[in-house]
């Protein structure tokens, strides 16, 4: 009985918690299902607010002011965010608008963080801590009340979209822009009000949440959107009703699943939000679709796995060669200039700083064959650059494995971590894709600050410097020359790849996958192919970064690497091989320049992240390649023919 | 008539219901090689429904569909599309942002295939199959008059000039049976007429050619054979002129009294 009081009182202290994820997934399961559009500056939106409310609690302001203020803060924020980040973007790539949208969440998040510090703020238990003992068991009331405050706020919204004619236009807009706009319903007030509301009903979620846990600090802001995320699609994307149901049970399934996990399994609560998305994505995958039952044959795996050492370095003579296609010219002039650069530029630090672009470009370079080329969601290549680099910082360390070796093992696990994850959720729907990957990224993260063999947070020192034929790779300038080597061969992989008729596939899913499946693309099996190869690239890149740093912690891998490898694939321009390369010079150069004023560092970056996208959507430099190679053309008197350009 | 081909397409007895709505009910339709069959109905019919259940768009809710003895119910539609048969969308779903010559070219994809390995080391065999795909693509689009168009943007081309495009890449998955989907809807009656003689010269070429046109002069000049529907269900099968004659079609298209 008493065991079964324990499990009640843990389905209530859940509930509440859902209470609030209900509060956060509703705003942005309206966002998602009105605009198809990833609000990831939700969650920051909902932290921001609720610290600006703490502090003003703290400065002894009544809580009757403070709170509406807040409101205020969050429905202003919202509103902001539709006008600038979203509204300018709304007719262009869904990827497009969720940089901007992370440009945003940057921006909320270094706020917070420059007005109220970094650390977490006391928020006073508004809705007190009494708890009422039932045959032993405490039950909390605040769970109580934090339920009913939820589920009032979301009956008040209910019977706001039922009866009110805004509510009613909200729903029509939902159902079909256009038509919406025909009928006199005024479209852009709408969308607005749809962030507004958003905006506060996360806020109420945030003072909510506050109260229960007594403490609000900037970093709660992610795990929120991904919570909301979560719920959202757990739901159906665009059911409220669904959301509020799918934010109750994740906030039960979390708790559950913590305290028992703690209890019969010694699980460190580290996992809490890793279990939370093992279950949900277990949930998902499973949940009987009947949609596309495309499944993949293991042709392609074996294909790449035949890279193998031996292939490799019997073809390299040839794939060298191969670097000389079409743009004829640039390439190796490119490759030229950069092999010639250490004896110009003698200074370490920029050759260290070089050799780091080299390696984003490599995990660039594959997100831009799954996202730029394919148009599928992949927002985790920190957690296969971490697969990557933690297989070559243990090999090295504990093996004596040569490092071509490891960097091969270091990719292929990459690979098939990625082909497990990527394959079911593939199935199911594009979208969930990138949930998934999302969750893996963070899921590989808790692993490692968790594990014993990775040794935690304290990180894998001390890995081996690499040695090739008895040649040790030592010096800042035989760094450079050894990522320069993978970046090439990485860099014609791309090229061959994507120049040829798989591109081609890529392409066409990426524009319409009716009309590629109508013309015998098994768009399943080169979803598949693109993710894989990505998810390759990701761990050769980690591989790379940790016998440059000889360190591996878990603090290189966290979501923030996600992210600045999608801002680099967008500044650089989708569908754009060159573009990858500079898109991660850029960042990793704003990122050095910006030092002195680190203070506000992010936000500089998140306000790139939203200008370049509206300015500038196709990417920076997205037509350097056919300019040059026109320019190129009309010097040898030729005229390019479009089909062999790359870019797009 | 001369003797007859044999059938090569079947489709039994196909139902397909969305939560209750009957769009596609009981349909049966015969193909024979080298045969134009039109199929007609008023707007909101069913036809593009039965298309895209026979490509694989969407799953059948009951029936079969059998292609040269295989049994192709239910096969997702890149199979479907291996099997040999290829559709236009009445939309017209091309890349907008590939050319002309890419466009095709994704047509040939099966023709193309050399596996990653072939592609990643550009071995001969995958160079001279793309060279082949290109050289095919750049046929296709001779034949329908696009060749000027090559190297445009698909989404800087005339829309009479899309919808060629798209046959073009149909053609170029090198079908069996060619399933147009109103090819000529939205042009003017002088691209009309230039696609509707596009798809007599296929007829004459031997392919077998499967349409959905609401232009009836079109229709009946034409197609041997003609299938009307109406509410998903078939009213009226026969040669065009006893088509033009049956009062059922009449009823359906013009309602009682007409």
């Amino acid at each position: 009985m008493a065991d079964f009081l324990f499990f009640l009182q843990q389905i209530t202290n859940g509930l509440a918690l859902g209470a609030v994820y209900a509060l956060l997934a509703i705003g942005f399961s309206m966002i998602y299902g009105i605009l198809r559009m990833m609000n990831f500056a939700h969650g920051d939106l909902y932290a921001f607010a609720t610290i600006f409310i703490a502090a003003l609690l703290i400065d002894e302001i009544s809580v009757i002011l403070a709170i509406p203020l807040g409101i205020v803060v969050g429905t202003v924020v919202g509103i902001v965010i539709e006008r600038v980040c979203y509204r300018p973007l709304r007719f262009v790539d869904r990827t497009i608008a969720i940089v901007s949208s992370l440009g945003a969440a940057f921006i909320l998040r270094n706020g917070s963080e420059y007005f109220w510090g970094v650390h977490a703020l006391r928020f006073p238990l508004l809705l007190g801590q009494q708890q009422v003992p039932i045959a032993g068991v405490n039950f909390p009331v605040t769970a109580f009340y934090v339920i009913a405050a939820a589920l009032a706020s979301l009956a008040l919204f209910g019977l706001f979209m039922r009866r009110s004619k805004i509510g009613s236009g909200i729903l029509f807009v939902a159902q079909d822009i256009p038509t919406s706009s025909l009928m006199g319903i005024p479209i852009n007030r709408t969308i607005v009000l749809v962030y507004a509301i958003g905006g506060a009903l996360s806020v109420v979620g945030g003072v909510l949440y506050g109260s229960i846990y007594g403490v609000v600090f900037p970093a709660m802001g992610f795990p929120g959107t991904i919570k909301a995320f979560v719920a959202a699609v757990v739901g159906g994307i665009g059911n409220l009703g669904g959301a509020l149901i799918a934010g109750l049970l994740l906030g039960v399934i979390e708790t559950v699943v913590v305290v028992y996990g703690a209890q019969f399994f010694g699980m460190p609560t580290g996992y809490r939000d890793a279990a939370a998305f093992i279950l949900l994505v277990v949930f998902l995958l499973f949940k009987p679709t009947g949609l596309m039952g495309t499944r993949v044959s293991m042709t392609e795996v074996g294909a790449i796995a035949s890279m193998g050492y031996s292939a490799v370095a019997k073809k390299t003579v040839r794939l060298l060669g191969l670097v000389a296609v079409p743009r004829a010219a640039l390439a190796p002039a490119a490759v030229a200039v950069a092999v010639l650069l250490p004896l110009v530029l003698t200074d370490q630090y920029y050759l260290r700083i070089i050799s780091i672009v080299f390696m984003y470009s490599i995990a660039v370079l594959g997100m831009n064959l799954v996202l730029g080329y394919c148009g599928q969601f992949h927002f985790g290549q920190a957690g296969f650059m971490a697969i990557g680099a933690y297989t070559t910082a243990l090999l090295l360390l504990h093996t004596e494995t040569n490092f071509v070796v490891a960097l091969l093992i270091s990719g292929g696990l990459a690979l098939v971590a990625g082909l497990l994850i990527g394959i079911p959720a593939l199935r199911v729907r594009s979208d969930y894709l990138g949930l998934v990957t999302f969750a893996f990224g963070e899921i590989v993260r808790l692993i490692i600050v968790n594990s014993e063999f990775t040794r935690g947070p304290m990180g894998l020192p001390g890995i081996p410097l690499p040695e090739l034929f008895g040649v040790k790779i030592v010096t800042p300038v035989d760094f450079y020359y050894y990522a320069l080597v993978l970046l090439v061969l990485a860099y014609a992989m791309c090229a061959q790849v994507t120049r040829s008729y798989i591109g081609r596939a890529w392409r066409a899913i990426y524009e319409d996958e009716t009309a590629a499946e109508a013309m015998g693309i098994n768009t399943g099996r080169y979803k598949i192919l693109a993710f894989g190869l990505a998810c390759f690239l990701g761990g050769i890149a980690g591989a790379y970064w940790a016998t440059q740093l000889r360190i591996v912690t878990p603090t290189m891998f966290e979501l923030d690497l996600s992210v600045m490898v999608i801002i680099m694939l967008v500044l650089g321009g989708m569908g754009n091989l060159p573009g990858s390369i500079i898109g991660a010079a850029i960042m990793i150069g704003a990122t050095e320049l910006l030092r002195p004023i680190a203070d506000v560092r992010s936000a500089f970056i998140g306000l790139v992240m939203i200008l370049v996208p509206i300015f500038r959507p196709q990417g920076l430099f997205v037509d350097l390649g056919p300019t040059l190679a026109r320019g190129w053309a009309r010097i040898r008197g030729s005229r390019p023919t479009g089909a062999d350009g790359g870019g797009r | 008539m001369t003797a007859p081909r044999p059938v090569i397409f079947e489709a039994h007895g196909v139902s397909k219901n969305f939560a209750g709505l009957v769009a596609v009910n009981n349909l049966s339709v015969r193909l024979h090689e080298g045969a134009v069959l039109g199929l007609i109905g008023p707007n909101g019919s069913g036809k593009t429904t039965f298309f895209n259940v026979v490509n694989g768009v969407y799953k059948t809710s009951g029936g079969r569909v059998v292609h040269r003895g295989a049994d192709i119910t239910d096969w997702p539609s890149h199979r479907i599309a291996g099997h040999g048969i290829t559709r236009t969308f009445q939309n017209s779903r091309v890349l907008l942002n590939a050319s002309s010559l890419e466009n095709v070219m994704v047509g040939g994809h099966l023709h193309a295939r050399a596996g990653l390995a072939g592609v990643l080391f550009s071995t001969p065999g995958a160079r001279s199959r793309e060279a082949k795909v290109k050289a095919r693509a750049l046929e296709h689009l001779a034949f329908v008059g696009l060749t000027d168009y090559a190297d445009e943007l698909a989404r800087n081309m005339p829309y009479g000039a899309i919808k060629r495009l798209e046959i073009a890449r149909a053609l170029q998955t090198e079908p069996d049976i060619l399933m147009l989907d109103e090819p000529a809807a939205g042009l003017n009656p002088r691209e009309s007429e230039n696609l509707m003689k596009l798809v007599s010269e296929l007829h004459r070429a031997g392919k077998t050619i499967f349409i959905i046109e609401h232009n009836m002069r079109v229709v009946m000049g034409l197609c041997q054979r003609i299938v009307v529907i109406d509410a998903g269900a078939k009213i009226a099968e026969g040669e065009p002129d006893q088509i033009r004659r049956d009062p059922r079609v009449r009823e359906a298209y013009l309602g009682k009294g007409a």
